[in-house]
């Protein structure tokens, strides 16, 4: 008999493959003590907001340690409710079509586990966020990558969605604007790809977390456009635009029968977000808007100036719409992603992301957040021009 | 160091440290600046429109940001030369709205001892007939010892902040000086104690150092 403690180890589980991510993040650690400039993160840069932090010590301090509803603190709900209300233009009704989660990978897990059944299709454009194909293995369906092109500025196309489509597809995941790329759609694209949706029954999960950090021009959310609010599950949360990552607090709004369907597995699962972060984003929602607005301000001039860094260094960078990634094409350097990754940092010092940590269709490029003081990103551009053109 | 002056190198090396803070007149603004409204739908028209002070000079924006950047740093934020900044920073000065460079120091610190004895004072005047309040307040203003000087609402007119070597020069500033000042009515002083923010900056401690992960997905 075997020994392995392997054997135990679901066969799905295991077939999963690690995440390029952490590979990076080992090779990255190992420098430890070197002055590794990194653009390898996913967070913001910018503390919570002291009103948001203070206002969960307060909680504390009354004692405010009990669970919530599984659903989460109504007044939270309401507050986010108005909140979704006033800058996507859904309305949702707080007491059985809006559930907070634990962050929005929470929401997507969810989701998932809710309305994936065995050998379902989930499309997901590519490259993505990491979790997106693992989501949808763990519960047994079936990935399918869509792919989206630098030339498009990273947008889905509709065309892109009904090249991949096949029979059996049942949910699509968007997340626009989009970790790794930045990549956004027009209103334009957005209505082509609602019709699409609606033209195959397709179930929408869209993640907008990134959606304050529009830089050009008002975001759009697809669970705005006409006949779509009742087949989408709109997926947020508090990490990137009011600088919370590390309080995993977000939610996920739509029809009732779909989120009390997410609600039954959150019930057995979660139970509930913790209500210190729920306090906190209570406070984030009443009072936070012109923080966020004074962090998007700050992403905006980075990525200006780090696209146009990028540009003069000679790595073709289209300008990220939202999000605070730059997504540089590493190939007219002539090396792979992976070559000017480690090069990079072994040479120069600098963490970038290689490209094919986001899926196959991130091949020659790398992610770069901008989330960072303009400092360092000034040094970081001279240390990446100085690597690629090796000046002194 | 005095607040007047051509910008030179070598305020711009003290901003480099990160301990200084530039100075500028916020009645500058009446006229350039507009005032936008900062609540909007979640995307907003364009550039940097939903700022207080837009549209802005971008050297401006940056020096109110409190960012310690040296001028060719500054340059490559804005997306624009070395000398284009230099000229922004003269033309603001040449405005009266930039009026130049002060460190901001932790007067607690024996390096910064030689100041350290800083007072409020809340001084009562006659007002005159013909000027007002100004010619006393300009008058007051004018004195070395006082580095702020304050019309106010409220139950005093003048406010006033000053900073001396020691308690007892300041202490002879006012019952020498500004008590003296013929329609001053009366003051209070208020000794400084100790400082917990200065100028934005946070004295002992501040925030943790960053524990954010190199890389993260």
């Amino acid at each position: 008999m075997s020994t392995d403690p392997k054997r135990w180890v679901a066969g799905h589980v295991a077939a999963l493959p690690k995440s390029g991510i952490r590979d990076f993040f080992e090779l990255v650690a190992k420098m430890k003590g070197q002055d590794v400039i990194s653009l390898g993160v996913g967070e913001p840069d910018f503390v919570t907001p002291w009103h948001i932090r203070e206002a969960a010590i307060y909680a504390l301090e009354r004692g405010k340690t009990y669970y919530t509803s599984n659903l989460g603190m109504i007044e939270l709900r309401k507050a986010i409710a108005g909140y979704v209300e006033e800058h996507f233009s859904v309305g949702y009704r707080p007491e059985d079509q809006i559930i907070v989660t634990v962050g929005v990978s929470e929401a997507l897990d969810l989701a998932c586990r809710a309305f994936c059944n065995i050998g379902d299709k989930v499309m997901f454009h590519q490259p993505c966020y990491v979790s997106y194909h693992p989501s949808i293995s763990l519960v047994h369906g079936t990935g399918v990558a869509v792919p989206t092109y630098a030339k498009d500025n990273f947008a889905l196309t509709a065309e892109a969605l009904r090249a991949a489509w096949t029979p059996g597809c049942k949910i699509l995941m968007l997340n626009l604007p989009c970790n790794p790329t930045g990549g956004t759609c027009s209103v334009e694209q957005l209505e082509k790809i609602a019709a699409f949706c609606r033209e195959k029954d397709l179930l929408v999960l869209s993640d907008e977390i990134y959606s304050e950090l529009s830089f050009d021009g008002p975001h759009t959310s697809i669970a705005s456009l006409p006949g779509m609010a009742e087949r989408t599950i709109f997926l947020h949360g508090f990490s990137k635009a009011f600088a919370m990552t590390g309080w995993r607090i977000g939610y996920a709004c739509g029809p009732a029968p779909l989120i009390d369907a997410m609600m039954k597995v959150h019930q057995y699962t979660m139970l509930c977000a913790s209500i210190i972060a729920q306090e906190a984003a209570l406070e984030a929602l009443t009072r936070g808007w012109d923080s966020v607005l004074k962090m998007r301000e700050q992403y905006h001039r980075r990525r200006d100036l780090v696209v146009r860094r990028f540009n003069e260094i000679g790595l073709k960078c289209h300008s990220p719409r939202g999000s605070f990634y730059a997504f540089p094409d590493v190939t007219p350097t002539g090396r792979t992603e992976q070559d000017f990754a480690v090069g990079l940092l072994q040479e120069q010092k600098v963490a970038v992301v290689p490209g094919t940590a986001f899926g196959e269709n991130g091949t020659g490029h790398v992610r770069a957040c901008f989330a960072t003081s303009y400092e360092q990103l000034i040094d970081a551009c001279d240390r990446m021009d100085r690597f690629v053109n090796g000046r002194k | 160091m005095s607040s007047e002056g051509v910008i030179g190198t070598d305020r711009l090396e003290l901003y480099e440290f990160g301990v200084s803070a530039p100075r500028i007149c916020a009645q500058g603004f009446a006229d350039g600046g507009r005032v936008g409204t900062s609540k909007n739908k979640c995307g907003f028209p364009g550039g940097f429109s939903a700022n207080l002070f837009s549209p802005m000079n971008p050297v401006l924006k940056l020096l109110l940001d409190g960012v310690s950047l040296s001028t060719a740093q500054i340059a490559q934020v804005a997306g624009m030369t070395e000398v284009e900044v230099q000229q922004h920073l003269e033309q603001l000065k040449k405005d009266k709205i930039f009026l130049g460079w002060r460190p901001v120091l932790d007067l607690s610190r024996e390096a910064a001892a030689g100041v350290a004895v800083r007072a409020v004072i809340e001084v009562k005047v006659t007002p005159e007939r013909g000027g007002g309040f100004n010619r006393f307040a300009e008058r007051i203003a004018r004195f070395d010892e006082v580095e702020s000087c304050y019309l106010m609402s409220g139950g005093y007119d003048l406010l006033i902040f000053v900073k001396g070597p020691s308690l007892q020069k300041v202490a002879a500033f006012v019952s020498e000086k500004l008590s003296t000042v013929e329609g001053v009515l009366s003051t209070s002083t208020h000794f400084m104690l100790r400082c917990y923010k200065e100028q934005g900056f946070l004295l002992d401690g501040g925030e943790a150092p960053t524990t954010r992960l190199n890389v993260a997905p």
